[in-house]
């Protein structure tokens, strides 16, 4: 017990620290400044203009991701939730939960 | 300390402090992650040269001494390049391209003079003194082009294409994706209704290195993304999926940070360290969890932290040993002629080890935290490929010996294909047959003879007689003994046309005059009435010359070729030249050529060492000659099959392909490691070596047969790239792949079920 106490501290204090790192760097890296003056139409149009296929990988790797965690949480069949969450979004999840939780 | 105190210490510290050691691998990922945005990428061909070689010695001095020694040929195709209005827009395009900073020189009919003989000797004059009016005009023109020698060489035979020679002044200290820039913003703005052409290896080499870092930006996304769908569908659970994939970025991401903490470059090889690592970093993740998720299938009453113990125990040692002989193939990388390539091997065995490291620790600690999949505790999980693997298992050693002697036969065949293999490389060949660059190439190849050049330094005094019929005498040979050889150009020439011109253009006296007075004279002449820097390329100084360049021109860039020109041409000066001043090869062709045998000699040098280290401690491990010989020879047959496969397609062996062979080792005794290690594990608890050869299967089958298809499905996107070095480097990681798990999941299993060796009891 002690040692899961230790072990939740150490690990807490050094993710604030990586946060905290991480949060230094984007603001060190001029994209915050740069995001300042735009609207957010303009960064959206933008992004979406140069960037799609990184838009389209991290779309499908949070959806894999959000896919994982229900597998584990709800104890549902991974590749299924997969295909669910890429094709209608990570919000049909929730009613696939739903009407699991009805059903029991 | 026993290897079972070592794997309880990991367990413990693993279930002890999972969230600890999630937070210290997120914390040092950033910390190193922070320094990959300053890495600088440096991209050209040049980067990667050893300073201090030879060729590469001359290089230096030939920049030092003349106006440089690489070149560029723009040729222009019209059907009337001769009237008005084409040699007045030519003209202007001369003059642009002299305004580019990079080139010291340009060569064209423009500035091309010839020799007139005279009552008082000769006199030089301009080729191109009016433009042709009418057609008799036009024909008395020709006949001058033709007299003046510059057919074929400025002109082509038909009339219609005209060549400027680009002159570049520097070897080594310029960008060439800027020069490339220049050149073909240059050429946009002048061409229609004139077609324009460019050819230089250093634009050929910056087209090469730019395509292929295209499409690698594209396609390994597509590959990793493919390559996950894969593994999505074999494990069907995120653990299987995506803890095996943190590894592998982590592992790049440490990599490429701990580059950029230590301000080193990434050169255009670097791109491959990504690559290797995908293919065989998320190995050692695969195995843990694979076994993990079958022995929670087969013991559903022990709970996760038993069951992970058990785990570590068995997959513990032979990911040690799949990493340890990962490493050193990669290790052996140290003996390399490219400085680049050194520090490429040192790098991607940091990635590996990294890659260990976090597998044994990172990924045993969210498996502590994260429930037991849902799907891999069903009754009916897993029974299809259980069932394929187990059929497998009996069929190869059921039938071992029809098995045996078919693979036996086919490798021979495959390995066969080694006779057709080239160690060769023409860069031309990279590109589609209708590329723009490769139409240029051939265009010029064949109007002009090419466009690509090595250069030969002679020193001493140049005027003697003897170094110039030395001179006349080595470049007769290259030209006669090489037919890749077309034109070939020095101060001997220019000296021989103008004793003919002052001998009232006897074409008999186009000789070396005996007199160095007489020759010193000539060039004297030819500086009176010439603008003075005419010899700038040829000479380093027009009254005393104590350095001069020969030009050989080469149809195609043939580095095979190239290599056979450079030994036999050193071979001819020492035989004939044992007593003359120094005369050294030089040219970034020539380098090309003898850089690129020396590197495909050293890699299969470095490939037969870590063959002989691997068996080594294979030998060791198994406290077995036999066992060593059996670990190490699935992975020597597809190293032999690989060598085959690339004669039959006829994709020859030069510095990137050899370099493959590092994926075939590392990934290939992973997989004999694995399999041999658990079989051996399986014959300890008391199985007969047919059962324990299906239960190997059913248990560590999975995780190499997983691993390998999912990096076989996941690069085969990179046959849909149009760039062919980008396909050929998919062809090869698959086929390499293929050909290891062939090795470990067909041939070991039938030759351990007819041998039955005894080292597997001990």
């Amino acid at each position: 017990m002690k040692q899961a106490k230790t072990d939740k501290k150490i690990s807490s204090f050094l993710l604030v620290i990586t946060l905290a790192l991480v949060l230094y760097g984007i603001s060190i890296s001029g994209f915050v400044v740069a995001t300042l003056n735009q609207s957010f139409t303009e960064i959206f149009f933008y992004l979406f203009k140069f960037y799609l296929d990184f838009i389209l990988i991290l779309y499908v790797f949070i959806c894999l991701q959000i896919a994982g965690y229900v597998e584990l949480k709800y104890k549902q069949d991974y590749l299924m939730i997969s295909i669910i969450s890429i094709l209608f979004t990570p919000l049909s999840i929730f009613f696939v939960i739903n009407s699991e939780n009805k059903d029991d | 300390m026993n290897l079972r105190t070592i794997s309880n210490w990991l367990f413990n510290l693993d279930a002890r402090y999972p969230r600890t050691i999630i937070a210290v691998v997120f914390f040092i990922t950033v910390v190193l992650g922070w320094k990959i945005f300053n890495l600088e990428m440096d991209p050209s061909f040049k980067s990667m040269l050893p300073r201090n070689h030879p060729i590469v010695e001359t290089m230096e001095k030939v920049d030092e001494l003349f106006s440089g020694s690489d070149i560029i040929i723009i040729a222009v195709e019209s059907d009337s390049l001769f009237n008005e209005r084409s040699i007045e827009k030519l003209s202007s395009f001369q003059d642009s391209l002299e305004s580019i900073p990079l080139i010291s020189r340009v060569t064209s009919i423009f500035t091309q003079k010839h020799i007139l003989p005279t009552k008082d000797g000769f006199k030089i004059e301009p080729l191109l003194t009016s433009v042709p009016n009418d057609s008799t005009e036009y024909i008395l023109f020709l006949e001058q082009l033709n007299r003046a020698g510059v057919i074929n060489n400025l002109i082509s035979s038909d009339y219609k294409k005209m060549c400027f020679i680009g002159q570049i002044n520097s070897s080594f200290e310029y960008d060439e994706f800027e020069f490339r820039k220049n050149i073909y913003d240059l050429v946009d703005d002048f061409s229609d209704p004139e077609d324009f052409f460019v050819s230089s290896l250093p634009i050929t080499q910056a087209t090469i290195i730019d395509n292929m870092q295209r499409d690698m930006r594209v396609f390994t996304p597509i590959a990793i993304g493919l390559g996950i769908f894969l593994l999505m569908l074999s494990f069907r659970s995120w653990t299987g999926v995506f803890l095996p994939f943190f590894v592998v970025v982590c592992s790049i991401i440490w990599t490429f940070g701990i580059m950029g903490w230590l301000n080193m470059s990434m050169a255009f090889i670097g791109t491959l360290i990504p690559v290797m690592l995908i293919a065989i970093a998320n190995n050692y993740g695969i195995h843990i969890i694979s076994h993990y998720f079958e022995y929670s299938k087969s013991d559903t009453l022990s709970t996760r932290g038993q069951i992970l113990r058990k785990t570590i125990r068995k997959v513990g040692v032979p990911i040690l040993l799949a990493g340890l002989t990962t490493i050193i193939s990669f290790l052996s990388l140290f003996t390399h002629a490219l400085p680049r390539a050194r520090e490429m091997g040192l790098l991607i065995s940091f990635g590996i080890l990294v890659s260990f490291v976090l597998s044994i620790f990172l990924i045993p600690s969210v498996l502590v935290l994260v429930s037991r999949p849902h799907y891999i505790m069903k009754d009916k999980s897993m029974t299809l490929i259980n069932s394929f693997l187990v059929g497998m298992a009996k069929f190869f050693s059921e039938n071992r010996i029809p098995v045996l002697i078919s693979f036996t036969i086919l490798g021979i065949w495959i390995s066969l294909g080694i006779k057709d293999l080239k160690v060769d490389t023409n860069p031309d060949n990279y590109f589609p047959e209708t590329s723009k660059l490769r139409i240029a190439n051939t265009k010029i190849g064949e109007a002009f003879g090419g466009s690509t050049q090595m250069s030969i330094l002679v020193e001493g005094d140049i005027f003697d007689p003897k170094i110039l019929n030395n001179i006349e005498l080595l470049t007769s040979h290259i030209k006669d003994r090489f037919e890749i050889v077309t034109k070939t150009y020095s101060i001997v020439d220019v000296i021989k046309k103008m004793n003919s011109g002052f001998n009232g253009g006897d074409p008999f006296l186009e000789i070396i005059p005996d007199d160095r007075e007489l020759i010193s004279q000539y060039m004297f002449l030819y500086s009176l009435s010439a603008e003075g820097d005419e010899f700038d390329l040829i000479l380093d100084d027009v009254e005393e010359p104590e350095n001069t360049q020969i030009f050989l021109r080469l149809k195609e860039v043939q580095t095979s070729a190239i290599a056979d020109i450079v030994e036999d041409t050193k071979q001819f000066i020492a035989a004939n030249f044992y007593d003359s001043p120094p005369i050294e090869l030089s040219g970034a062709a020539t380098l090309m050529g003898v850089l690129s045998r020396l590197i495909v000699r050293g890699q299969l040098v470095s490939l037969f060492c870590s063959l002989i280290i691997i068996l080594v401690i294979m030998t060791f491990v198994f406290k077995s000659f036999l066992g060593g010989v059996l670990s190490t020879l699935p992975m020597a047959v597809s190293v032999a099959m690989m060598f085959g496969l690339m004669g039959y397609l006829d994709i020859p062996l030069n510095m990137t392909t050899s370099m493959l062979t590092c994926i075939l080792v590392g990934v290939g005794v992973d997989y004999t490691v694995h399999f041999l290690w658990h079989l051996r594990d399986h014959i300890r608890s008391g199985d007969g070596i047919d059962d324990a050869i299906v239960n190997t299967f059913k248990i560590s089958g999975k995780g190499i047969l997983f691993n390998g298809l999912s990096v076989i499905i996941g690069f085969s996107s990179l046959l849909f790239s149009v760039f062919v070095p980008v396909q050929i480097f998919g062809i090869l990681v698959m086929s390499s792949i293929t050909f290891c798990l062939f090795g470990a999941l067909a041939i070991l299993p039938a030759l351990m079920s007819l041998l039955n060796p005894k080292f597997l009891y001990k």
